[in-house]
């Protein structure tokens, strides 16, 4: 259904080990001077409006335990966020090695055609089972 | 064995070898596209491939030509140098439509961007000399005026204890170290808001785009950093400047994004105010943006 494979890239792909953590660490150094200057986000509108959390709540409190290295609470905030830093910081190391062994092979990951409809159900459903626990969690 | 096709910068997807042989055989798939299969040390032309030659139609010159990289008239990309860098600056404030023809890899960019900041690094040490301190130079400028509401700010200001030296160039250094990368995290939210307005330009050349048009204007304001002396005089300046610089920014970025300026303001403005009201709701839109395009 998935797997990872390595290729080289073809003429005029995009360059996804030095695109994405380059943004991925300006993200951490802004979200690090952003914690560091000790300013507050205004309250989320929709939370303001419906008193439910919208798919993003809980992303700030996620960033700032990870800041301060607590991960449990980190993930209890919103695994979402949790788990795109983690494989963020994955790929961020896999593109580092890359660069450094001058390597001609990158690593793509493959999604089986059969499969791809049954994937985005998932990916539906997760979000829906994301959205149930942050409901439960954020207004507790 | 399964092998992977791709034309035009774009990967078709992966198919079998009998899929392939029907499909050069109806037209599908062009003698020209670009294969690969596990094993191969790069991508080949289906046409050079032993088994599928002789199948289907000859590769037309049209396909061979699509499938040539474009000839880029920017000089950066014709060749790193200082004089190809300010070239590249020039032609981008006096003709930014020549700035369409760029191939904009990331790379090349970011290189360009962390050239500008190395040129501007004199004029930081200046402004490092006359203002250490900018927020209190401005609180400083700020006790001048009579308003209440401005003496409260300027006092409020006033109160934060001085940065050491030491700390002041280190933060210098290191936030121009990380700058780039700070504009390519804001570039990632800008293409965000394209996918959302549904206009398909890619992450790359988004991303490189926002180099390019941040490292000119970083080239361009760096000599107000000399304004520091003064403190009322930089900030009249850099006012009287900003209108300038947001229709350079936006006309570099449009035009090397191929899309309207306007357009690329709007969407701009879009994100900024997404971000400012609900930081966090960008993933959601992210994903709201990645399904309507699909």
């Amino acid at each position: 259904m998935l797997r990872l494979i390595r290729r080289p890239a073809y003429p005029g792909e995009l360059n996804h080990e030095l695109v994405w953590p380059a943004a991925f660490l300006g993200g951490a150094v802004f979200a690090w001077g952003w914690f560091l200057s000790g300013l507050q986000l205004p309250q989320c509108i929709f939370m303001r409006l419906t008193g439910l959390p919208c798919l993003g709540c809980g992303g700030t409190r996620c960033a700032r335990n990870l800041v301060n290295l607590d991960f449990g609470q980190a993930f209890l905030y919103h695994p979402g966020f949790f788990i795109i830093v983690i494989l963020a910081t994955l790929w961020t190391i896999y593109s580092a090695v890359f660069w450094l062994r001058h390597d001609s092979l990158r690593l793509r990951l493959v999604v089986d055609p059969a499969y791809s409809r049954r994937l985005r159900i998932a990916f539906v459903a997760s979000l829906v089972v994301h959205w149930a626990w942050q409901c439960y969690y954020l207004t507790r | 064995m399964q092998i992977h096709v791709a034309r035009n910068s774009a990967q078709l997807g992966i198919f079998a070898p009998e899929d392939i042989i029907a499909g050069l055989s109806s037209g599908r798939f062009l003698a020209s596209d670009l294969a690969w299969r596990d094993g191969m040390p790069a991508w080949t032309p289906l046409g050079d491939w032993s088994e599928f030659r002789g199948v289907g139609v000859p590769p037309s010159p049209g396909a061979a030509i699509a499938d040539e990289p474009a000839v880029s008239t920017i000089p950066w990309e014709q060749g790193k140098s200082f004089s190809s860098f300010f070239a590249t600056v020039k032609l981008a404030i006096v003709n930014p439509a020549s700035l369409s023809t760029g191939r904009f890899a990331f790379g090349d960019w970011l290189i360009f961007c962390y050239v500008a900041l190395a040129i501007s690094l004199p004029f930081q040490a200046v402004r490092l000399a006359f203002a250490p301190d900018p927020e209190r130079s401005i609180a400083e400028f700020l006790q001048g005026f009579s308003s209440p509401a401005v003496q409260s700010v300027a006092q409020e200001m006033l109160k934060a204890p001085p940065a050491p030296m030491g700390v002041t160039i280190a933060s210098t250094i290191g936030g121009l170290a990380f700058a780039p990368l700070l504009y390519a995290f804001f570039a990632v939210l800008h293409w965000v808001g394209q996918r959302v307005f549904r206009i398909q330009v890619s992450v790359e050349r988004t991303t490189a785009a926002t180099l390019l048009a941040t490292g000119g204007l970083i080239l361009l304001m760096a000599p107000f950093q000399l304004f520091w002396f003064n403190v009322g005089a930089q900030i009249i300046i850099s006012s009287l400047f900003f209108i300038p610089a947001l229709i350079i920014y936006f006309k570099c970025f449009g035009s090397a994004t191929g899309v309207n300026p306007w357009v690329q303001f709007g969407i701009s403005c879009f994100v900024w105010f997404v971000l400012c009201c609900c930081c966090c709701g960008l993933p959601g839109i992210l994903l709201w943006g990645a399904a309507a395009t699909r």
